[in-house]
């Protein structure tokens, strides 16, 4: 299948930045700025809560690109730790959700920059096919006879590249729209569907039982 | 949402795949049950699915309340700047240090060059000597290389560090 833009971009280390671009979405509710307010204030327990609220989405993020939960653990207070350090700089133009999103996503991505690890697959072609990418360690027609299909589609979604990982859970776990999903990671739309497009579409060719496994 | 591709014969036949994708999504997301007669919408409704379960694994429970009280603190900005201060000193000190030695390589070249050369030429010969300056290159370019290499992995980590 060709694909017409799988070149990845860059993401701007400030969310600011992208903050102002003209795909934008939805601006922050007044619950969001209330609790920014009340972070900015220095309130007892605000920042405390930003965290709670926020925790889970940059978890599912940082961990999908890095995998490690040890390495994912450090991330993600990296990223609140960040959050913190720029809230001042955050507009209310954007949701409050996206722009923590877009900051646990610019930590984890230049983890993986510094470890040298490829982001996403390189363009053209599908690649490795998914049963050869999840290595020795998992036996497909184990798997099968198991009738263990959840099991095997987690393993595949694990050996899918780390944006691609990232994206179908953004997409599919959190509910992120393309757009949001856009400003997150900086890639454009098109580019995001191309992905999704593709990796639903290599999980679904593994399941085929002249293929992979059955389902 | 249509499939953003526009052309090319396979253009149906994505826009389909594309569709049976997003009903699927749809179709797990409100709970409905699962279309029998159609194996691949069966099958992309398993990747949804999936999907839809998080990651294993999961933050410690005290985790808000640890970062938290370390933002507050400021503890980590302290200890970093307290780091960045410690380094740069180290690295002014490694400068000085670098600069001494090869003024003294140079000094040390200088006197005794000439006589080392003699010694190199009657011990190893004139092919002898000439492998040992070949030597000599690759370790200089080996070593310039990685010294490029870092300062351009180092010079990477500036902008990214911005937030």
């Amino acid at each position: 299948m060709a694909l017409a833009t799988l070149a990845t971009v860059g993401v701007s280390p400030c969310p600011m930045d992208a903050a102002e671009s003209p795909s934008q979405t939805h601006g922050a509710s007044q619950e969001e700025r209330a609790l920014v307010a009340a972070v900015l204030a220095g309130t007892p327990g605000a920042f405390e809560r930003l965290v709670r609220d926020y925790q889970g989405l940059c978890w599912h993020i940082v961990l999908r690109m890095v995998r490690h939960p040890e390495d994912a653990r450090e991330l993600c207070q990296e990223a609140f730790l960040r959050v913190h350090r720029c809230l001042h700089q955050y507009r209310f133009d954007a949701a409050l959700k996206s722009w923590i999103a877009q900051v646990a996503y610019s930590v984890a991505k230049r983890h993986l920059e510094r470890k040298r690890i490829p982001l996403a697959e390189a363009a053209g072609g599908d690649g490795l096919s998914l049963a050869e990418s999840m290595g020795d360690g998992f036996d497909l027609e184990t798997a099968a006879a198991d009738a263990d299909l959840h099991r095997l589609l987690h393993a595949a979604i694990d050996a899918l590249p780390p944006l691609q990982r990232t994206l179908l859970t953004l997409y599919h776990l959190d509910d992120v729209p393309i757009a949001e999903i856009s400003r997150i990671t900086g890639l454009a739309e098109g580019t995001i569907k191309s992905h999704l497009f593709r990796s639903r579409k290599q999980l679904r060719r593994m399941l085929e039982p002249d293929i992979g496994v059955a389902a | 949402m249509n499939k953003p591709r526009q052309e090319g014969p396979d253009h149906d036949q994505d826009e389909r795949e594309w569709q049976a994708q997003e009903r699927a999504l749809r179709e797990a997301r409100d709970g409905l049950p699962v279309t029998p007669d159609d194996a691949r919408l069966a099958r992309y409704r398993n990747i949804a699915e999936a999907l839809r379960q998080p990651p294993q694994g999961a933050l410690p429970a005290d985790f808000a309340s640890q970062v938290a009280r370390i933002a507050l603190q400021g503890s980590v900005a302290g200890r970093t700047a307290a780091r960045g201060d410690a380094t740069r000193f180290e690295q002014v000190l490694v400068r000085i240090l670098s600069a001494a030695f090869v003024l003294s390589a140079l000094v040390a070249l200088g006197i005794y060059g000439g006589r080392l050369l003699t010694m190199l030429q009657s011990s190893a010969g004139d092919d002898g000597l000439q492998w040992l300056l070949v030597l000599a290159a690759c370790a200089g370019l080996t070593w310039s290389f990685e010294w490029m290499r870092r300062r351009a992995d180092h010079g990477q980590d500036g902008p990214m560090r911005a937030i």
